[in-house]
């Protein structure tokens, strides 16, 4: 049974939808709250308790350093996926100013944001990304930065050919005979009926963001050591995986089924902005 | 004459070649007049409106509103001519952003065109457009979902001429509604053209429905205007074998009336 397959199997009662919901609003929360929750002891090391295996005192196992996995993971992810959230605000607003600009403006001037967009696109992201990394500095934020820069170019491509399709639209073509300005058919007429698609990729870029931002931390570009940043956490621990197998799992079981919950809110929320899908996928 | 074409010549490249869409098309509307086109699918009707409206560049010919020959015509002058002149679409659906609520979509203009400025006024304005299109002013808080087929062609006779236009462009206005809506709407421009002296040019592939609203009538084939004349002209005496072909295939709904083929329909009332 394929992926898809369990998920239209499980999809068709609806379950799945509440339980997507439940689980992204409880990460969504974890990003906002879970730093104050965690106790302070997280940062600190405790080398008299380093890698004990999950318990009742430790629910996840410690790390290396002794600190509390739960706790770290639940601060961790606001570094994690509030900095997900941040990033794809971030290039899905240059994605947006570029496919505008490029749809309205003058032909030449489309023609020369799309190439600059392919360009963009040919590029390997996260390498790209990697290179912006190193190069302004190992850090988490530097990871935003180089990720928000190079993450806008599908946005732009997308939303330009959506926004070249509602211009034809007859009410936009109609409020061109009624006379409004080129400003007021972008503003009230093509951009209100283009943009309910990018929340659904907002959704599952999210998910993808998670990834990219946690291998970006593995790899070394992204958050540092101390850092409860979940790719960082992987890292950490991954020296030790033969001993202490919960502490690279659990931050990394932490990646995927965030990763996988907003891939499915986006999918989820594709049905619902329009319904015709609903029995075709 | 309010608005004229003359010798509008429209090709369109393909693979093939170009292909003439448009092929030297005149016609008038006086004012206060509805003239009728009539055309078959392909026939050129909607690239004709899109030149007639300035939506295309025609490759030749002109366009003349009220005097003003508008193609090259300056921003000002444009402006007038959006003010004046209004198109209604075949498709109530597709034609009505569904973003916006009927008082947003009746008063898009008087906001444009700078006609009403306040909200309070231009919402009087509005209620009393909808209640002289047989729509309820309490119906303007709502989403053009909301409404039927017939409704929502109201909603867009009403945003059309809550501007007040001279010329109303109706392009193909009743052939996306059920036969029984069709001759309330018809019904609805016919009042319009008199009391309000609009002048009308209808767009349709409908016999029947220009003949009821239409004075006089011109026959576009293959992109070019093959007949033209009064209505009982083109009707009683069509002379180009398109028209004679076209008024064959209406059907006659009493089959005693049916066998001299070329016998016209009774005008319905």
């Amino acid at each position: 049974m394929t992926l898809a397959a369990v998920r239209r199997s499980v999809q068709s009662s609806g379950k799945l939808d509440m339980f997507v919901f439940a689980l992204t609003g409880f990460l969504i929360f974890l990003a906002i709250f879970g730093p104050l929750l965690a106790p302070d002891s997280i940062y600190r090391s405790d080398i008299g308790n380093a890698l004990q295996p999950p318990s009742g005192a430790h629910w996840f196992g410690t790390d290396d350093q002794g600190r509390d996995i739960f706790w770290r993971l639940v601060a961790g992810a606001q570094a994690t996926l509030l900095s997900s959230v941040l990033i794809v605000a971030a290039y899905s607003l240059i994605g947006v100013a570029v496919a505008t600009i490029a749809a309205v403006g003058p032909k030449w001037l489309d023609e020369l944001l799309m190439r600059i967009t392919d360009i963009g696109l040919a590029l390997p992201g996260l390498i790209v990304a990697l290179g912006f990394a190193a190069a302004l500095g190992p850090s988490l934020e530097s990871a935003i930065i180089a990720k928000a820069i190079t993450g806008w170019p599908v946005t732009a491509r997308l939303l330009r050919s959506i926004l070249m399709q509602t211009m034809t639209a007859q009410y936009v073509v109609g409020a061109q005979v009624l006379g409004a300005s080129k400003w007021r058919l972008m503003t009230r007429h093509v951009l209100p009926n283009s943009l309910d698609i990018l929340i659904v990729k907002w959704a599952g870029d999210i998910g993808a963001t998670v990834l990219i931002l946690a291998a970006m931390s593995f790899i070394g570009v992204g958050a540092q050591a101390p850092s409860a940043e979940w790719g960082a956490m992987v890292a950490d621990a991954k020296g030790y995986v033969s001993s202490a197998w919960w502490a690279v799992a659990a931050p990394g079981a932490m990646i995927a089924i965030t990763s996988v919950a907003f891939s499915l809110l986006g999918d989820i929320l594709q049905v619902w902005r329009d319904p015709s899908l609903r029995d075709s996928r | 004459m309010l608005f004229e074409l003359a010798h509008i010549t429209k090709t369109f490249p393909t693979a093939q070649g170009r292909i003439t869409s448009l092929d030297d098309v005149s016609l008038s509307v006086g004012e206060g007049q509805a003239v009728g086109l009539v055309g078959e699918s392909g026939s050129g009707k909607t690239t004709l409106i899109r030149c007639a409206l300035l939506l295309t560049q025609p490759d030749g010919g002109a366009v003349t509103f009220d005097g003003t020959s508008m193609l090259g015509a300056t921003r000002e002058q444009v402006r007038q001519f959006r003010r004046q002149v209004q198109l209604v679409f075949q498709d109530p659906f597709s034609s009505l952003n569904p973003r916006m609520t009927v008082e947003e979509l009746v008063g898009e203009g008087l906001v444009i065109h700078g006609i009403e400025n306040s909200a309070a006024r231009r919402r009087d304005s509005v209620a009393e457009m909808l209640t002289v299109v047989g729509l309820r002013p309490d119906d303007m808080k709502r989403y053009p979902n909301s409404f039927s087929g017939g409704q929502r062609q109201r909603i867009a006779i009403a945003r059309a001429l809550a501007i007040r236009p001279r010329l109303l462009v109706c392009d193909e206005p009743v052939s996306a509604l059920d036969v029984s809506v069709q001759a309330q709407v018809i019904n609805l421009l016919r009042e319009m053209q008199k009391a309000l002296g609009l002048t009308i040019l209808f767009v349709a592939h409908d016999l029947a429905v220009v003949r009821h609203l239409c004075a006089h009538v011109y026959v576009l084939n293959r992109g070019k205007i093959v007949e033209s004349g009064s209505r009982d002209q083109v009707f009683d005496h069509p002379t180009h074998p398109y028209t004679q072909a076209l008024l064959a295939a209406v059907p006659i709904p009493d089959p005693r009336r049916r066998p001299p083929r070329r016998q016209p329909a009774p005008a319905a009332s």
